[in-house]
């Protein structure tokens, strides 16, 4: 469905978590969620944690497939005893429910995600309360045909505190036979009264044999070098589409370019990075960058630490850099401090909207003081 | 899939279906109207995920098949159509396409795939019976102006119908709400119905039922399980969701001992209400009733925008009573009543009022007084 490119639960670059039938590497998971459905005690709240990218919305789609194209079985097993109890999640394409999932069609299931703002015809930055009493109609009249009802919010870090106080109470004793399936990329920042009513299902970073097969299903044409893209990506798959999407290698050895010159400053560099996140509907590269400086900080950080260079590297050249400004562990606690000074000033910075322009050659000759000292 | 139909016949089964698409409506399959051609008749089915129509239509269908195009686009290009035309309906699944035809215009559509259109699966009903559309409608439309729009109390956003203890034994009967006033109405009940399982019938549901219903003597089929509600003529299906929650004990609600009784013409009492009314404030729109002998005193007091005050003669013989009311509340179950006198039943001015239609016992309605 390429017109619905912007929708608020899908990563820019790749397909929507409903698109991708197979999950790769999160087997634990999986089975933890069958475990807990084999034993007729399925909890109605789950809560989906790990860092981005790493396949939570997939796995909640697969859930709510597998919950709605699974059919009851009866109390008694029928004549032959009950059926042998699942052992994936995998519901065929071809299954009513499938179909009817990809066209958004599917009356057993409701997504909340960031809606649109209808006075600004905007999308919003938050899941606002109206989102939330969304689900009241949804719970308010009866099940299709009497079968389950399953609720994805995506994510559930972007409620803002009126909507998660919203969901709360539905979170709390939703009606019969509901599953609430919560993606989380910070568990620790929602409310903990929410954390308490779910049960958690933790994803975990892919490990690079996962990562090669998860990112030849999404069928997308990646460069050949994949080695840098997997060093950036850090085992998420979602950031790995995003980065190649938007550009993220090519700014990332800009970025160690720059490096490369300091203590001395390239300044008609530096003004043509911060130019370049400073133009109009690029907030998604703009955030690319940030996070391009975060990884880059880490790596420095890491390299004093460990006194070795983090390989594979990331671009080309990247070693030397490293090695040259982040030898010591002296020098890596610095990049460390750095690194989270510049995250809160960053953070602060675009809250109260500051220009991304001003924001990137902060991070510049901050980093250019760092590397001087 | 390929078939002729008649213009005019076409256009009532699609005008009928495409009334449940919603229109603020984001998902491109929910927009569409399946439709699925068979032996010697078409269906046209819409949906909004809570009700599901189905039109069913004569049409010489030269190709059976199925599939789905936009309901609105499809409805008023049949509705620019002369009157009187031939057309014939055409999908062609490989292009993704329906063509249709009519004289000399020819059109051709867009199709998604009739996998993709959620169709509500035919389960079992507990209940099936068959009622008259001159007694489905008098429950209906005498009930659903109580229907609340509050949706934190969700339970009260619909008509509860279910099987009573009526004045003359069992009886089907509607209840709706809003917690300032009640209508209940009885019907007899239906054979077949006995078994029905109580069900609240969402606020869209009775709104598109009523087009079901223009036609006194049409039998519809009625079939009723905890989950789901049907209703059926011969060419339409109406299927819905029906509200999941628990309808409030409303018979501790009717008050039982009111003694003092007002009789008056309806229709004098709801223009009565609707003048004095004009001067009170737009938001309590509150109405005095002054009641003495053999006469009804009804007045506003709006201190920002002036008094107003008019005398009916009714017939009242009871001791004399002050009581307040929301005018909105009055002129609507006034407007209940259409054959007989309005009957009111007060006890004191806190307490709610009955009011019935004449002697006829199987409509009761019960608002709430406002201090004054």
């Amino acid at each position: 469905m390429s017109e619905e490119n912007d929708r608020p639960d899908q990563a820019p670059g790749a397909p929507h978590p409903r698109d991708t039938a197979r999950l790769i590497g999160q087997e634990h998971a999986e089975n933890a969620f069958l475990e807990a459905f084999a034993s007729e005690r399925l909890h109605h709240g789950w809560l989906i944690t790990g860092p981005k990218g790493v396949g939570k919305a997939t796995l909640a789609w697969r859930i709510a497939r597998f919950l709605l194209g699974t059919p009851d079985v009866e109390a008694d097993g029928g004549m032959f005893g009950a059926p042998p109890p699942p052992t994936t999640l995998d519901i065929s394409p071809d299954h009513p429910v499938s179909h009817r999932m990809a066209a958004w069609a599917e009356p057993g299931l409701a997504c909340i995600t960031r809606s649109i703002n209808e006075d600004t015809k905007k999308l919003r930055n938050e899941i606002v309360v109206e989102d939330i009493r969304k689900l009241g109609k949804f719970f308010g009249l009866s099940a299709a045909d009497g079968g389950r009802r399953v609720v994805i919010v995506d994510s559930a870090d972007e409620m803002n505190t009126s909507a998660a106080n919203a969901l709360l109470k539905m979170l709390e004793e939703p009606p019969a036979r509901t599953t609430l399936l919560l993606v989380s990329h910070q568990p620790t920042r929602l409310l903990p009264t929410i954390r308490s009513r779910c049960r958690i299902l933790r994803l975990s970073p892919l490990g690079p044999d996962d990562m090669a097969a998860a990112l030849a299903q999404t069928g997308i044409e990646l460069p050949q070098n994949n080695d840098h893209l997997a060093a950036l990506a850090s085992g998420s798959v979602g950031a790995a589409l995003r980065i190649a999407a938007l550009g993220g290698m090519e700014m990332y050895a800009e970025l160690v370019g720059l490096l490369a010159s300091m203590p001395r400053t390239d300044r008609a560099r530096a003004l043509a990075l911060a130019e370049a996140a400073a133009q109009r509907n690029a907030t998604d590269k703009f955030e690319l960058l940030l996070n391009m400086f975060d990884i880059l900080m880490s790596r420095l950080a890491r390299t004093g630490a460990t006194g070795e260079v983090p390989l594979p590297e990331a671009c080309i050249n990247e070693s030397e850099t490293l090695r040259s400004l982040g030898g010591n562990a002296q020098k890596g606690r610095a990049w460390a401090e750095v690194s989270a000074e510049i995250t809160a000033r960053t953070r602060h910075g675009k809250a109260v909207n500051l220009d991304p322009a001003s924001l990137v050659l902060d991070t510049v000759f901050k980093m250019q003081e760092t590397a001087s000292r | 899939m390929k078939f002729s139909i008649e213009r005019g016949t076409l256009l009532k089964a699609v005008s009928q279906a495409q009334s449940v698409v919603e229109r603020r409506n984001t998902i491109p399959i929910l927009a569409n109207v399946l439709i699925e051609a068979e032996g010697d008749s078409v269906y046209f089915r819409a949906t909004d995920l809570d009700i599901e129509v189905v039109d069913k239509a004569v049409a010489q269908v030269e190709r059976a098949g199925a599939t789905t195009v936009a309901a609105t686009t499809l409805h008023e290009i049949v509705r620019k159509l002369p009157d009187g035309a031939l057309v014939s309906l055409n999908a062609d699944t490989a292009a993704g396409r329906l063509t249709v035809e009519a004289g000399r215009s020819n059109f051709s559509l867009a199709t998604l795939p009739k996998e993709d259109f959620p169709v509500m699966a035919t389960s079992e009903y507990e209940s099936n019976f068959s009622a008259k559309a001159e007694v489905l409608r008098r429950l209906f439309d005498k009930s659903k102006f109580a229907i609340s729009t509050e949706e934190t109390r969700y339970y009260l956003n619909g008509v509860y119908m279910h099987v009573a203890d009526g004045e003359d034994g069992k009886a089907l009967r509607c209840v709706a709400t809003d917690g300032h006033r009640l209508a209940r109405i009885d019907a007899p009940l239906p054979a077949g119905a006995e078994q029905m399982p109580g069900v609240i019938v969402p606020r869209k549901t009775v709104g598109e039922l009523r087009k079901l219903l223009d036609e006194d003597d049409m039998e519809i089929a009625v079939s009723v399980s905890e989950t789901k509600v049907r209703f059926a003529t011969p060419d339409i299906t109406l299927t819905s969701k029906v509200i999941d929650g628990t309808f409030p004990d409303y018979t501790r609600v009717i008050p039982q001992g009111n003694t003092r009784r007002l009789e008056v013409d309806a229709a004098d009492f709801a223009k009565a209400v609707d003048r004095v009314a004009t001067v009170s404030s737009e938001r309590s729109r509150a109405v005095k009733l002054q009641l003495e002998e053999d006469r009804l005193i009804l007045s506003v007091n709006a201190p920002d925008s002036g008094a107003a005050e008019e005398e009916l003669a009714v017939a009242y013989s009871d001791e004399r009573l002050e009581i307040g009311f929301n005018a909105k509340y009055l002129l609507e179950i006034a407007s209940q009543v259409d054959r007989e006198n309005a009957v009111f039943m007060f006890n004191s001015a806190g307490d709610p009022t009955l009011m019935r239609e004449g002697t006829d016992q199987s409509a009761v309605y019960v608002v709430m007084p406002m201090r004054v």
